[in-house]
């Protein structure tokens, strides 16, 4: 009798095992990577899911098997290997090894990733964007179109942005707009300054394959560079719409929409704590965008803004 | 060891765990299917905690904050105790228990507000006279949006702003300043004209709180929602204002006179004149429009930076009047200002404008509008007229222009001045 609770596990392992089998093909698997790293660490996934699911799969057959062929006879006298070093030492050298070569693997992509050396410097060509994490939002500054003018001209203006908000600077929350980064192009790469304004938050973009924890007292300096868009100015409302497929040119699709999310628990309302990522298409498309959220943030007459271009 | 793998046992723990398994996927499937519907038995609750005799309290000073946990401190079925250390005598009599109405009266105040209001499934706003038709299409009031607006209400706000609206939902008392009471029918941010009593937020008004949240509070922003959803949201807000109005209005009376068997104004009376103040508030002669913006957003010239030194100045005189500028309330530009009463019997504070964060908005045309009408029911002054009849500035824009640039130590040096 209790050997068929080896069937149980049997199925269990099966089914799991299948149901990673079947995911991608069901829309289950990993939202679209559209970051420049993070080609890289989709593979350490990989690499990192490929041990432990084989690891996994073995342990659980030898499980499976050593129930179904000794638990039926109850009077057999289990071996016990409690002392053999020989094993002892093969069980934690393997596992160790293995660790110490994930460890090797992934400290190039960790080295690309989050070193504060590997950022790009505050500059004429440095996106620049200042990202406030609170209790349950995302407050997010841009330097006004003539500030980062003042860069191009003098790169050196750069330098401050993240310690000294000018009064012209622009506000939007929730909403973390960025330009492309075309290959074959200089890289354009983006800069967050991020901060929080009461307790811990913590920065995910799933779809960059980034998340930073946001500490009180500290700017963290965060980078990446995106090589999609899913962004454009929306031909009937006249506003920026993300959802855009650019291959297809269809609106509202779900693959197109990218989440900036809160990945540290921090109250109540964590999981409401969502902005979105907007990317456009190049840097002229973010300037006019940027010039349209800079009249917006600095309206100096009533009108309501639906109705505006 | 032996009787855990007995057969019998082994069964109920399968059992068990199968049953656990059920339980936990069947949980979360309806929580999916079930979040955004209220059940339609459920009612909208009678108002219990206290009701203010006067609407308007604010303006005493105090130095004692109150907390996150401790929600109205006058709202406090305690307040009236001379033992409690905020009870005042000038207090007493200030706050009145609903439970001190006639229990009759209080039924039929009920049954009346879901007859007109409905329940939250089914919230809609009918009073039985021609206003409803009206309302309904002036204020986007029809059960359609209501019921779309209570939908997503439920998943948004509820927890802060309470079922009823009463701003004590779960997650109200770790707040502080506390979520928006909506049944005392006053909303902060407003670009009304009208007089203080009369002032309903216009559509726009609540919707930009919506957009924006209200910096330097827990409000977040809901930017990221579609207009359409913002719209149903808008509509809700004002059915859950208007109902905890009127519930409010007649709990007046009735708490004042607990014989009182029938309010004497009814309900739908209620209902008639406050539609009358949203209806109004609507209307774009109430708008505020202010003067054509009379300085450059990027000043180049030198024509242009000396008008705006010399706005900033008179802005700065105005501000320091002893006798109605603004020190008077934001004491040392608010770094040092005191707590006062709202008339919702939280404090407040005058804000300090050092800090560059604005609740009602920090567009110019936002900062325009509160020096032009105040904030409500926090105390702070309308200067519409008090600020260019004093002579000191030539339009609000000038003490505009000079709130804007007191949180930037570089602006203040380039216009000479000196806060420290
Ligand atoms: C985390 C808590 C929280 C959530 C969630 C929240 N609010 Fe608020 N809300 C507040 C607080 C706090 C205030 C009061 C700020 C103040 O007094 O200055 C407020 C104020 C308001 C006001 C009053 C603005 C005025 O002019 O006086 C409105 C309207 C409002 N909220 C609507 C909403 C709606 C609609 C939602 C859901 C979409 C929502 N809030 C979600 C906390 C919240
Ligand atoms: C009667 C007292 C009083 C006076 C006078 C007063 N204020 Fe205020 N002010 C307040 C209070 C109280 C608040 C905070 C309101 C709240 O959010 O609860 C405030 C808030 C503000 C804010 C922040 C608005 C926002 O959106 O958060 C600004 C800006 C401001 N006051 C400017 C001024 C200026 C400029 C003057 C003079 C022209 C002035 N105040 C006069 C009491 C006053
Ligand atoms: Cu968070």
């Amino acid at each position: 009798m209790q050997k068929y609770w080896s069937v149980l596990f049997g199925a269990v392992i099966t089914a799991a095992v299948g149901l990673f089998v079947v995911a991608p093909f069901m829309g289950w698997w990993l939202p679209r990577n559209v970051s420049s790293f993070g080609g890289d660490v989709d593979l350490l996934f990989y690499l990192i899911l490929g041990i432990t699911g084989f690891f996994f799969v073995l342990t659980e057959a030898i499980l499976v098997y050593g129930i179904w062929k000794f638990s039926s006879d109850p009077t057999r006298k289990a071996t016990y290997t409690h002392g053999n070093h020989k094993l002892e030492v093969l069980w934690t050298i393997v596992p160790a090894g293995i660790l110490v070569m994930i460890g090797i693997v992934q400290v190039r992509t960790w080295e690309n990733i989050k070193y504060q050396s590997r950022m790009p410097r505050p500059g004429a060509n440095t996106q620049q964007i200042e990202v406030v994490a609170r209790q349950w939002e995302w407050r997010i500054r841009y330097p006004s179109p003539k500030r980062m003018a003042s860069w191009r001209s003098d790169p050196r203006l750069a330098q401050d942005f993240g310690a000294v908000p000018h009064q012209d600077d622009v506000h939007v929350p929730n909403e973390l707009h960025v330009w492309r980064h075309q290959k074959g192009e200089e890289p354009q790469k983006v800069l967050v300054h991020l901060k929080t304004r009461d307790v811990l938050h913590s920065m995910k973009l799933v779809n960059l394959r980034l998340m930073q924890d946001a500490v009180p007292g500290k700017t963290i300096p965060v980078w990446f560079m995106v090589e999609e868009y899913n962004t454009s100015l929306h031909p009937e409302t006249g506003r920026w719409v993300d959802g855009f497929d650019p291959k297809t040119g269809h609106w509202n699709q779900k693959d197109y929409v990218w989440e900036l999310a809160c990945a540290e628990f921090c109250g109540t309302r964590h999981t409401a704590m969502k902005g979105k990522l907007f990317v456009h298409k190049n840097r002229d498309d973010f300037l006019e965008w940027l010039k349209w959220a800079e009249a917006e943030d600095h309206r100096r007459t009533p009108a309501v803004p639906s109705t505006e271009p | 060891m032996n009787v855990l793998f007995r057969a019998q046992a082994s069964r109920q723990v399968v059992v068990r765990a199968a049953l656990m398994f059920v339980a936990v996927i069947g949980l979360a499937g309806c929580d999916q299917m079930m979040n955004d519907r209220y059940s339609l038995d459920m009612r909208y609750p009678p108002r219990s905690d206290p009701v203010f005799k006067e609407a308007t309290i604010s303006g005493e000073e105090l130095q004692y904050p109150d907390r996150p946990g401790q929600l109205p401190i006058l709202s406090l079925a305690n307040a009236e105790d001379p033992e409690n250390p905020l009870f005042k005598p000038a207090k007493a009599g200030m706050l009145l228990a609903p439970s001190k109405a006639n229990a009759e009266a209080r039924k039929n105040l009920n049954e009346s507000l879901e007859k007109v209001f409905g329940t939250p499934a089914r919230p809609k706003v009918a009073p039985d006279s021609e206003l409803a038709g009206t309302l309904q299409a002036e204020l986007q009031l029809d059960e359609r949006t209501l019921r779309r607006g209570s939908r997503l209400y439920r998943i948004q706000c509820l927890h802060c702003h309470g079922l009823s609206g009463d701003g004590r939902g779960p997650t109200a008392f770790w707040v502080n300043p506390h979520p928006r009471d909506y049944r005392q029918g006053v909303f902060k941010f407003t670009s009304v004209t009208l007089q203080q009593s009369a002032q309903k937020p216009r559509r726009e008004d609540l919707l930009r709180t919506l957009r924006q949240g209200i910096d330097g509070t827990s409000m977040p922003s809901f930017g990221t929602m579609t207009e359409d959803e913002l719209q149903a949201i808008v509509s809700y807000v004002i059915h859950l204002s208007m109902r905890g109005e009127v519930e409010y209005q007649v709990l007046v009376e009735l708490t004042q006179n607990p014989s009182l068997a029938k309010p004497e104004t009814s309900v739908d009376e209620w209902i008639a004149g406050l539609a009358r103040y949203w209806l109004d508030a609507q209307k774009p002669e109430n708008e505020i429009i202010p003067e054509p913006y009379p300085f450059a957003l990027h000043p180049e010239t030198d024509a242009e930076k000396v008008a705006i030194r010399d706005a900033v100045r008179r802005g700065a005189t105005f501000f320091a009047d002893a006798q109605v500028g603004c020190v008077t309330c934001h004491t040392d530009y608010g770094r040092n200002a005191k707590f006062r009463y709202d008339v919702w019997g939280t404090l407040t504070k005058p804000a300090d404008l050092t800090t560059g964060i604005y609740r009602g908005g920090r567009r110019p045309i936002d900062l325009y509008y509160r020096m032009h009408s105040g904030i409500n029911g926090s105390g702070m002054a309308a200067f519409k007229d008090a600020a260019v009849k004093s002579g000191k500035v030539k339009s609000l824009w000038d003490i505009v222009k000079f709130v804007e640039i007191l949180p930037y130590p570089a602006m203040r040096n380039e216009y000479g001045i000196h806060i420290d």
